[in-house]
């Protein structure tokens, strides 16, 4: 018997030995464990298919809500004064002025423009006015002690265009409250009513207490007398009545608070 | 003896016939199952759609071989049903991985798993001997070699003393009793690779009981 033949031998043998009969309790447990992965990898599967799906389901939703949301924002970005939507105008204003290095002067001027401009467009007049007033009242405050600088004039420029809407707006109430045959006086009317002195050097402050911080009149201020919306604030067209203070004239009649320098006879 | 009668066409043996009543519904289910799908893409098609009917079909057509090639590697029918168990289970979790889900493609498959699973446990095995301190017993027993036969238990310790592509195509070609051509597209190779890996790995095993035999 040669070696290939005991190991021909060897290998029939292992043969035989190896071919067992499966048992039914291995049938039976192996099958069952098959069965058990198979299931837990479906629910798995089917979990992840439904979670999915709610994943899927909500974008639609989230969609609409930040379009919503968007559209809001836009919205009220430059809602008018008056606008439910306003206070989203204010926030993102309010924001801005948080901004370190901003030069809160000019962005308050500039608020109160827009103001003016929703007023001019005829955007919730009264209410646009009102948030104007208080915002130049606010950029009053925040003007600096050096008349050169470029908001002074801005400032007055606009404080003359308030005043001349609140003529205009005054005076139209006037008209009406006179019944018709009540004249309504126009701004230009009453500016050419009540000339202003204008200053010496063509520089019309409000008030002309920058430095003195006279807010109480300068909340008042300009009078009620109107000026021109073309007034630069350099035409010497200052506020009327004004006490000559350093060269600058001051809107110190107000409007009409005390009624005693306003000159409007309004 | 002549080799070529080891090598007989593979052929997947019925379920044997059933004891009991449990055993006897097994069948059934298995009978039933296999009604249903007509061949392996179409069980490995339903197994991955998660259908109990595909898994049901590949354990019972391929249950047989998979076990009788863990035997033939560890010698121990439990350990066998066992590991043969894990096998399966483990082509649950891979089956998604199978690329070729042609009936040589799917034995491939499942005869790698068994490999991988055969190690696994065998490592398990010398790891527990290792800790309880049992030494064990040298293959080649003197009496053993003196009656002039190689017993089952020295091949298997010959055999797992091969590299793993001889061992595979040894197992295969004679404890499996696939032909060459069915051993080569089982394991990725050119026949010519098959038949010279067998030749070197009988080859082997001869040195290994001649050395024997000298001792």
């Amino acid at each position: 018997m040669t070696e290939r033949d005991r190991l021909f031998d060897a290998l029939a043998d292992l043969r035989r030995e190896s071919e067992i009969t499966p048992s039914s309790h291995f049938q039976q447990s192996a099958r069952a464990a098959m069965h058990a992965v198979a299931a837990t990898r479906r629910r798995r599967a089917f979990n992840a298919v439904a979670a999915m799906r709610r994943r899927i389901a909500i974008v639609p939703s989230i969609g609409a809500a930040a379009a919503v949301a968007a559209s809001v924002l836009i919205i009220g970005w430059s809602a008018p004064a008056g606008s439910p939507l306003y206070a989203i105008r204010t926030a993102h204003e309010e924001l801005q002025l948080l901004a370190p290095g901003i030069d809160r002067c000019a962005a308050e001027l500039g608020d109160a423009e827009s103001r003016l401009a929703d007023a001019s467009g005829g955007r919730d007049r009264s209410a646009s006015l009102a948030a104007a007033s208080l915002l130049l009242a606010a950029a009053r405050a925040d003007l600096p002690a050096n008349h050169s600088s470029p908001d002074w004039p801005r400032w007055t420029r606009d404080e003359h265009q308030l005043a001349a809407f609140q003529n205009h707006d005054d005076g139209g109430k006037r008209g009406s409250v006179g019944g018709p045959g009540g004249t309504t006086p126009s701004p230009s009317d009453e500016h050419g009513a009540s000339p202003s002195p204008g200053s010496d050097d063509g520089q019309s402050a409000p008030s002309g207490h920058g430095a003195s911080g006279d807010d109480q009149n300068e909340s008042a201020s300009p009078s009620a007398t109107s000026f021109p919306d073309s007034d630069d604030g350099s035409s010497g067209s200052g506020p009327s009545g004004g006490e000559a203070s350093g060269g600058r004239d001051a809107p110190s009649a107000g409007r009409g608070s005390d009624g005693t320098s306003g000159g409007s006879g309004s | 003896m002549a080799v070529a009668h080891h090598a007989v066409e593979f052929h997947v043996s019925s379920p044997t016939t059933p004891c009991d009543a449990s055993q006897r519904r097994t069948v059934n289910a298995a009978t039933a199952a296999i009604g249903r799908i007509p061949n392996g893409t179409a069980a490995i098609r339903a197994a991955r759609r998660g259908e109990p009917e595909g898994w049901d079909w590949l354990f019972n057509r391929y249950n047989r071989l998979v076990l009788r090639y863990v035997m033939s590697r560890l010698g121990d029918a439990d350990l066998a049903e066992d590991v043969s168990q894990d096998v399966f289970v483990a082509a649950v979790g891979a089956v998604r991985k199978l690329r070729d889900d042609s009936e040589t493609g799917i034995e491939g498959w499942l005869l790698g798993i068994a490999r991988h699973k055969v190690a696994d446990r065998q490592r398990g095995l010398m790891r527990d001997r290792a800790r309880s301190g049992v030494i064990v017993e040298d293959a080649h027993d003197a009496a053993e070699i003196a009656v002039d036969r190689i017993s089952a238990g020295e091949l298997r310790a010959a055999i797992e003393q091969l590299p793993a592509t001889q061992r595979e195509v040894i197992i295969r070609r004679f404890v499996l009793d696939q032909p060459l051509e069915q051993v080569a597209a089982t394991t990725n190779r050119r026949l010519g690779a098959v038949k010279s890996m067998q030749h070197r790995a009988l080859r082997s095993l001869e040195r290994v009981f001649e050395r024997s035999c000298d001792d």
